[in-house]
């Protein structure tokens, strides 16, 4: 029999039941209800260590040259190696290594001149191998730390990283009805960076702060494309609670979770549940959990009997892995055909804590604006407005960018700012308009749009549609008082109710309606209201008092 | 054997007679299938490559090949496209792989014939070729091919055995075999055939099917070592699937008609002289360090302390790979498939259906080993001692080192004994086989030093004797240059088989 990769989609075995997590049959330990969610939490400290999963953003898989690809059809994207033909060999993909060094350095860890790869054995049917190629006892980096801010900005806190390591993603396991499990392989052997902290967070809230962090530098710098749905950026989270801060608890680990809300799910979740065992008097067991996305529990993973024994060993088909930095790549013959260390240092972007510092101090953004900024890639975008535009209120910007740029990107899906047609210069030149009461608020959208669909400057718009209004205070007074002496000989009553003392009663207010209303149906609309309110208003003061 | 049958001439003189045209590739060709027919009942192939298939192949060549047309044999452990390669497992009867090994592809691309897979123990674990789906391969050497009796027979060896006997015979100019722990120089030496395992990493890997990654290294069975030579040089060399392999050149071997040992330090190690040794051997080594010596060689006596550790530390290292590279063969993407069942019981039968007794043997133990809670009582002491050996051997070769000035070869038995008959091997187990075959090869494996068995002369019962050659990593021009030489002075005729 040729082996044929096509015959592995079509693969059924009966047993299949005996392949399936145990977790959709079993659930112990359950949460049942919300009447018991307020326990006395403060008495306990909670203690969370994460690792997380982060595939590499590369063209080809850690070890092999099959493609690293999305939404393929299944076992398209699987070579020799990652089907695990007898006789074929690892051959490490230096991209990946490069990407894991790149984040080992945004991470503030001592990356390792030399690495090993281990073997870490077990059976599972989207693993063909018997093992993954991991790095257990010698990793790439290590010892690094990241200063994450909490939720709302007010507190920047720091978690130490323990160590960077590569290894390889597993395929997937589809266990369909009817006892039949199906493989695909696409996913096998593709690079992973497991980045594992030390136990040093204590809640749900601060966990997803250094995550959100973390997936944030990632982005950045390139090195995952994070596509949560796909399960880009997975989490195992270490869950323990203790009453003293000395000492930890038994910990238990939830594996797999995907995305920001579910991790802080899980976790709330654990943290209630180990409280809830302990106060009942019971004792929490060591063991892995799993996250059920459709009833929010964690439940048991894997008999609690089975101990896995991972048997390590270290890989012998791969030689040391090395890098090099900028001392130690001049002894080389051929420098360019390695990674210099020192090199991916000085390659590496601005940081988005860097950035949003700059937005902060610069333009007086709040930190929530400027982490808004920072994380869709648009601080670049936002700083041109600003230079374009030096008198803009920054925050009237960030809305426009917030309320109608990034709304428009959504809605036509552009992943860059690059594909928008409207440029930073545009909008600069757009908001000034709206700024000089040029144009109102309505009318600046139109012109927005407009851009967007026939690509010209808002400048032109504005002229060619005869939009712009009447602000300048000389005319607006002129129209006004105009208005006023109509309103005096033809409704005298309309402006009786005006009180110059109470300018915001009723009555005041319907005088100054009745002004505007005149003044609009004399200039076709043409007149900015908010101007003419404001004249309005003086003027009828004046002619009160005097 | 006469001279006249030009199946068993050297490479470079039936490579003259192709390019004089005195005969033609496919009128070797139909010789060497009668070959393979009339030693058919040796056991050596365990498939044979279909004769229009080759013969198709060698009408196209243009005999401007290097090998023009040259047919070899190749363990039934490296893969080979579209030709089943079985590891003489019922694992993987019916494997047929979609690529080739680097070092079969080296061969049929320098204008190789592929003759057939040769047999093997199961997985290359064994050291008599006994173990395997197809049955025992049987030594030619005193084989009655007339009356052949059942059970008073010579084992090849193993676990290159097939490869042996198939150069022995003259089934094949050349083949490749596989050596872990001395599967290649143990069959030479039982076979009367020159046997070379090359510095590990000097040959690639990819596609040779695991044993032990880390000692595994494919090598050339021949009959002489001028052929040897002729097919290292295009064998060696970086392949960019095998990150082991050496980086940059590997320079070609140069071999003179008469190679002078005048220059030369050769090394007798002392802890080689085992009580188990028999007494013929001991005399061939004797002979043959008097004649490097008489020949102007210097011969020292060395030691290396470690030796007697060395083979329960390649038991444990070994057992531990082999756990691991057998996970995969779990019955899903390939390879055998027991029925129904739950997944997990689906491995366990397919894998129990699967292996023989000394895989699984092996299996098991290496799972031992690697447990949390033994890996260092067992496979981190075994990774140390093993350090230790390399230190040993490194020690001696090294020509820096003062006070021993250091060697170019060692010069040591291949093994105990001549070929044991299968009667009495068959009463031993795998295991024990192996601690008392691989004894004085495995060193090498552990260390990744070249060494290289070579036929020196007759013993009494009219079988081969051998003695084996070590020397430094990627010295494979003294070794060779050293095994010549002992070629030249020894005395030994390969045979007339009555076929």
């Amino acid at each position: 029999m040729v082996p044929s990769l096509f015959m592995m989609q079509r693969f059924l075995f009966p047993g299949a039941i005996g392949c399936k997590p145990s977790f959709i049959l079993v659930k112990r330990y359950n949460c049942s209800s919300q009447k018991n969610a307020r326990l006395q939490d403060d008495r306990w400290i909670p203690t969370v260590g994460l690792e997380i999963h982060a595939q590499i953003n590369s063209k080809s898989k850690l070890f092999s040259s099959a493609k690293n690809q999305f939404m393929a059809p299944p076992n398209s994207l699987v070579s020799n190696f990652d089907a695990s033909i007898p006789g074929t060999l690892p051959v490490i993909n230096k991209e990946c290594v490069r990407k894991a060094v790149r984040t080992g350095l945004a991470l503030n860890c001592k990356i390792q001149k030399t690495s090993f790869f281990d073997r870490k054995h077990y059976f599972y049917s989207d693993m063909p191998q018997g093992y993954q190629i991991t790095q257990y006892k010698h990793p790439i980096a290590k010892n690094g730390y990241l200063h994450y801010p909490t939720a709302d900005g007010s507190v920047v806190k720091r978690v130490k990283i323990e160590q960077i390591q590569l290894e390889q993603d597993s395929g997937k396991s589809m266990h369909e009805e009817g006892q039949v499990t199906l493989i695909d392989l696409n996913r096998a052997g593709v690079g992973l960076m497991e980045i594992v902290t030390a136990p040093e967070v204590s809640s749900a809230g601060d966990a997803c702060a250094f995550l959100k962090e973390l997936y944030g530098i990632l982005m950045r710098i390139g090195t995952c494309n994070g596509k949560l749905a796909e399960g880009q950026f997975r989490v195992d989270a270490n869950i323990s609670i203790a009453q003293q801060k000395t000492k930890l608890g038994t910990r238990v680990e939830v594996k797999n979770i995907s995305g920001f809300k579910h991790i802080h799910n899980v976790i709330e979740y654990e943290i209630k549940r180990q409280i809830r065992i302990v106060e009942e008097g019971g004792i929490v067991e060591s063991e892995t959990r799993a996250f059920d996305y459709e009833t929010g529990f964690t439940v048991s993973m894997r008999d609690k009997e089975i101990k896995q024994d991972y048997r390590f060993m270290s890989e012998p088909n791969l030689p040391p892995l090395h890098v090099y930095d900028d001392s130690s790549v001049t002894s080389l013959s051929n420098p360019s055909s390695v990674i210099n260390v020192d090199q991916e240092r000085r390659n590496l972007p601005k940081l988005p804590a860097d950035i949003r510092g700059h937005l902060i101090e610069s333009f007086h953004l709040s930190f929530v604006e400027a982490e808004f900024l920072t994380n869709r890639n648009m601080e670049n975008y936002f700083i041109e407005v600003m230079e374009c535009a030096h008198n803009l209120n920054p925050t009237v910007v960030w809305n426009w960018i917030k309320m109608h740029v990034i709304a428009h990107m959504v809605e036509y899906n552009l992943s860059s700012i690059e594909e928008c047609y409207v440029s930073a210069r545009d909008l600069a030149a757009l908001l000034l308009l709206l700024h000089n009461n040029e144009i109102n608020a309505e009318t600046a959208y139109l012109t927005f749009t407009t851009a967007i669909q026939t690509r010209q400057h808002p400048d032109k718009i504005v002229e060619e549609n005869n939009w712009k209004m009447i602000s300048d205070k000389e005319t607006v007074t002129k129209l006004c008082e105009d208005a006023i002496a109509t309103l005096q000989c033809t409704d005298a009553k309309a402006l009786s109710g005006y009180d110059a003392d109470k300018p915001k009663s009723k009555a005041s207010k319907q005088a100054i309606k009745r002004v505007i209303m005149l003044v609009r149906k004399n200039t076709n609309d043409k007149i900015h209201t908010g101007v003419a309110k404001d004249v309005t208003m003086k003027l009828l003061n004046y002619k009160r008092t005097s | 054997m006469s001279s006249t049958d030009v199946l068993m001439k050297p490479l470079v003189s039936v490579l003259q007679m192709l390019r004089n045209r005195v005969i033609s590739t496919e009128e070797l060709l139909h010789r060497t299938y009668t070959r393979i027919n009339e030693t058919k009942s040796l056991n050596a192939f365990v498939s044979v490559v279909e004769k229009n298939d080759n013969l198709e192949f060698c009408i196209k060549d243009d005999r401007s090949s290097i090998l023009k047309g040259i047919p070899f044999a190749v363990k039934d452990n490296f893969s080979t496209r579209n030709i089943s390669t079985t590891c003489a497992s019922n694992m993987l009867r019916n494997y047929v792989p979609t690529y080739s090994a680097t070092v079969v592809k080296k061969l049929t691309d320098a204008g190789g014939t592929l003759m057939g897979k040769t047999n093997l123990d199961e997985f290359a674990m064994g050291v008599g070729t006994v173990d395997s789906i197809i049955g025992p391969t049987r030594n030619p050497w005193q084989y009655d091919f007339q009356h052949p009796n059942p059970d008073d027979w010579y084992i090849a060896g193993g676990s290159s055995g097939g490869s042996a006997v198939a150069v022995a015979t003259g089934a094949s100019y050349f083949a490749l075999g596989s050596d872990t722990g001395g599967s290649i120089r143990l069959p030479a030496s039982f076979c009367g055939v020159v046997g070379l395992k090359p510095t590990y990493g000097s040959l690639s890997r990819h596609g040779l099917i695991s044993l032990v990654n880390s000692m595994d290294v494919p090598g050339i069975l021949a009959r002489c070592v001028d052929d040897v030579v002729f097919i290292y040089n295009i064998l060696s060399g970086n392949d960019p699937r095998d990150s082991t392999t050496v980086q940059g050149k590997v320079e070609k071997v140069v071999m003179e008609e008469n190679p002078s040992v005048k220059d030369l330090v050769v090394g007798i190690p002392k802890q080689y002289y085992g009580p188990d040794v028999s007494p013929e051997i001991i005399d061939c080594w004797k002979w043959a360090a008097d004649t490097f010596s008489n020949n102007g060689a210097k011969v020292v006596e060395v030691s290396l302390p470690h030796t007697q550790y060395s083979i329960v530390c390649y038991h444990v290292l070994c057992c531990g790979e082999v756990a691991s590279n057998m996970a995969r063969y779990d019955g899903l993407q390939y390879g055998h498939r027991s029925d129904g069942g739950f997944t997990e019981e689906m491995y366990a039968k397919s894998r129990n259906e699967g292996f023989n007794e000394s895989v699984r043997g092996r299996i098991t133990a290496g799972n031992y080993f690697l447990l949390r809670r033994n890996y260092r009582k067992y496979y981190e002491k075994a990774q140390k001692v093993r350090r230790l050996i390399q230190t040993d051997i490194k020690k001696v070769f090294d020509k820096g080192s003062g006070k021993n000035s250091g060697v170019d070869v060692l010069l040591a038995p291949v093994t105990v004994s001549t070929a044991p008959q299968y009667k009495t091997f068959a009463q031993k187990t795998n295991s024990y086989r192996t601690v008392e075959h691989d004894i004085y090869t495995q060193s090498a494996n552990m260390a990744g030093v070249p060494a290289i068995s070579v036929p020196v002369r007759l013993s009494q019962a009219k079988l081969p004797i051998s003695l084996q050659l070590l020397a430094s990593n990627f010295n494979e021009g003294t070794l060779l240059r050293a095994a010549k030489f002992l070629e030249n002075a020894s005395s030994f005729q390969h045979p007339k088989f009555d076929f």
